[in-house]
């Protein structure tokens, strides 16, 4: 179960964000940081695959052709966390995921579902949130739900949009432990698009690094989040130290095109 | 794509199967389900009250014997109940069915809890048909008048819907394309009826503004029929998109994801919304705000998930109308005011106040 991208081109109406976009095959298991500057094409990388875009070239995940299956089939295999938050209405938490189950999941039984959702709200430790309306929570609990409404699904193939944005530390260590418990439990894929280069040294086994040019780097942290290949992507100036557990951190000192007072 | 049974029930090992979050949402629920009773029970004591009530003030034991045993009451009464207060009362809460699932079903698909019927220019539209026929005493294939005004009525509110779709298809069907055209719609039909008005005689002049006026007193138990069967024919299909609403207005681009086709679902409950804006309308004229504050009614107590909303929203409309329709008969004795004029007396103050809570919460 691996996945594969080959000349992918995708974008909007007339404008390509990015074109030809080749990658080395992800295999299973794998959780994959997204990164790059703003604009660069995290979000259209995940829409395009999640079947969201049009795109050209060829996708392949668990040997199908993403592009060819029925918007039934990418349900069943593609769960997309988007970038938006979860509306604030009336709605409560346990229905706003037990509605996309029963869209997306209409196989289990009723109990299946039930049980699920149950495990999602344990694993993500929300359930005193199930009954409460997503007009009362705050940005980052209703976040929360809308990664409930995805990883509830059980997806061999998770792609998630910034889900740590609107998170305090706690919740963000919370979330990336689930998803790559997720991963290594059950050998699916995650992509996680996100700014912070922090949690992708610590969490992801790979990362995926957009530049305004059009390249790609994709390999382990350790190689890929280099001085060099962040001065050239994000245009800072940074180091890439060791912490006293041994865990390297990255360290942006200043931006490079800007003047330093 | 494993089945989450196993890992579920070794999570949770020792609790019951029907114990936990599972059991407190089927509580919850049935709460709901007591609050759609509750909505039922006030729809059925609206329409007998507005059955006992008119200038000539029956009891509601009176009706309610003339409804089970029609022999027992003297002719007058009779005639006054069956012919008169009962069409009348059940145009009601038809109409106001109608208009409660329209107005929802439309606020879902546009994401704006502004957006009615009448936010889109559909009944503004059935006003330009209804206008036309009276003002210029129009005859198609020999009908009568009172069948072609209902009849072109219901075509330009259709075809006012088309425009509407065909555009909305061209922009992209964004949200506030729909919503901006609706309103340049309507601003353009009134002035349209305007100019009707203008060029028209006193007595058609008349005609036309006791029909945006809104009244229930054209009712009779054939249009009752019609409007119950568009009522009886839609619903089931609302019903049936109710969780890909749910999904919609918790978030487009999660229900994209979700496979559902939102272009397509968008322009089908534009197509359901507008032939149950003009069944509504075309037999009572313009009735305006129950199609945006039944939906508001209906949400406050019942909450998103539009398994129960969109029956809610519809209750809440005919609660709502047959409410207007006795108030319409009681304001000034003896007198029975157009129920348009109730609904927007009502109507206005409550559209207010959901802008003004709107931008507070926008504010915060």
């Amino acid at each position: 179960m691996t996945l594969k991208l080959q000349s992918v081109t995708a974008g909007y109406r007339n404008r390509s964000v990015f074109t030809g976009l080749t990658l080395p095959e992800i295999p299973a298991g794998s959780l994959v940081a997204v990164v790059g500057p703003n604009a660069v094409g995290k979000s259209t990388l995940l829409k395009s695959i999640a079947g969201l875009l049009p795109i050209a070239g060829t996708m392949t995940f668990a040997g199908e052709n993403l592009a060819a299956i029925t918007a039934h089939q990418r349900i069943r295999r593609v769960g997309y966390l988007p970038q938006p938050l979860p509306q604030a209405i009336p709605l409560v938490a346990y229905e706003t995921v037990f509605s996309a189950c029963r869209s997306a999941r209409s196989d289990w039984s009723r109990e299946e579902t039930e049980l699920a959702i149950e495990e999602i709200f344990d694993t993500l430790g929300i359930r005193q949130l199930a009954l409460r309306r997503l007009s009362e929570m705050s940005g980052g609990q209703r976040q929360m739900v809308g990664l409930a409404q995805v990883l509830v699904r059980q997806t061999p193939l998770m792609l998630l949009d910034e889900p740590t944005s609107a998170l305090d530390l706690h919740w963000q260590l919370n979330v990336l432990n689930a998803v790559r418990d997720a991963t290594s439990r059950t050998g699916s894929i995650a992509l996680v698009a996100s700014h912070d280069l922090n949690l992708a040294l610590r969490y992801c086994d790979q990362v995926l690094v957009l530049s305004p040019g059009g390249q790609a780097v994709l390999g382990s942290p350790a190689q890929v989040l280099t001085p060099e290949l962040l001065a050239e992507t994000y245009g800072i100036e940074a180091r890439i130290e060791q912490c006293s557990r041994g865990h390297p951190i990255v360290l942006a000192d200043r931006p490079l095109s800007a003047s330093v007072n | 794509m494993t089945s989450p049974s196993a890992g579920a029930a070794a999570n949770r090992a020792g609790t019951p199967a029907d114990g936990g979050l599972a059991s407190q949402y089927r509580r919850f629920v049935f709460r709901r389900v007591l609050c759609l009773a509750g909505l039922v029970t006030a729809a059925v004591a609206a329409l007998l009250v507005d059955i006992a009530s008119g200038p000539a003030m029956l009891g509601l034991l009176d009706v309610i014997r003339g409804l089970l045993n029609p022999e027992s009451l003297d002719a007058g009464t009779r005639v006054i109940i069956q012919d008169i207060r009962v069409p009348y009362a059940l145009m009601a809460v038809v109409v106001g069915a109608c208009l409660g699932l329209a107005g929802a079903e439309m606020q879902t698909v546009l994401n704006n809890p502004l957006a009615s019927p009448f936010t889109l220019g559909v009944g503004a539209a059935a006003t330009l048909g209804a206008s036309l026929v009276i003002a210029f005493n129009i005859s198609v294939l020999g009908l009568a008048a009172h069948v072609l005004l209902p009849l072109s009525a219901f075509v330009f509110a259709a075809a006012a819907s088309l425009l509407i779709l065909v555009l909305s298809r061209s922009l992209g069907a964004s949200v506030h394309a729909v919503v901006l055209f609706g309103i340049a719609l309507l601003f353009g039909i009134n002035a349209v009826v305007g100019l009707i008005q203008f060029m028209a005689d006193a007595e058609s002049v008349q005609q036309i503004v006791f029909w945006t006026m809104g009244s229930l007193a054209r009712a009779s138990m054939d249009k009752v029929a019609i409007v119950a069967l568009v009522l009886a024919v839609c619903l089931p299909f609302s019903l049936r998109n109710a969780w890909a609403m749910t999904l919609l207005r918790s978030g487009e681009e999660q229900a994209r994801s979700l496979g559902i086709r939102v272009e397509r679902m968008r322009l089908v409950v534009l197509m359901r919304v507008s032939l149950l804006t003009a069944a509504a309308m075309c037999f009572v004229g313009e009735i305006g705000f129950i199609g945006l504050v039944a939906p508001h009614i209906a949400r406050l107590m019942l909450g998103e998930d539009h398994r129960f909303l969109l029956p809610g929203s519809a209750l809440a409309g005919a609660v709502l109308l047959s409410l207007s329709s006795i108030a319409s008969k009681l304001l000034v004795p003896g007198v029975v005011l157009p129920v348009g004029i109730v609904t927007a007396l009502v109507g206005i103050p409550l559209f207010i106040t959901l802008i003004i809570g709107r931008s507070r919460r926008a504010a915060l």
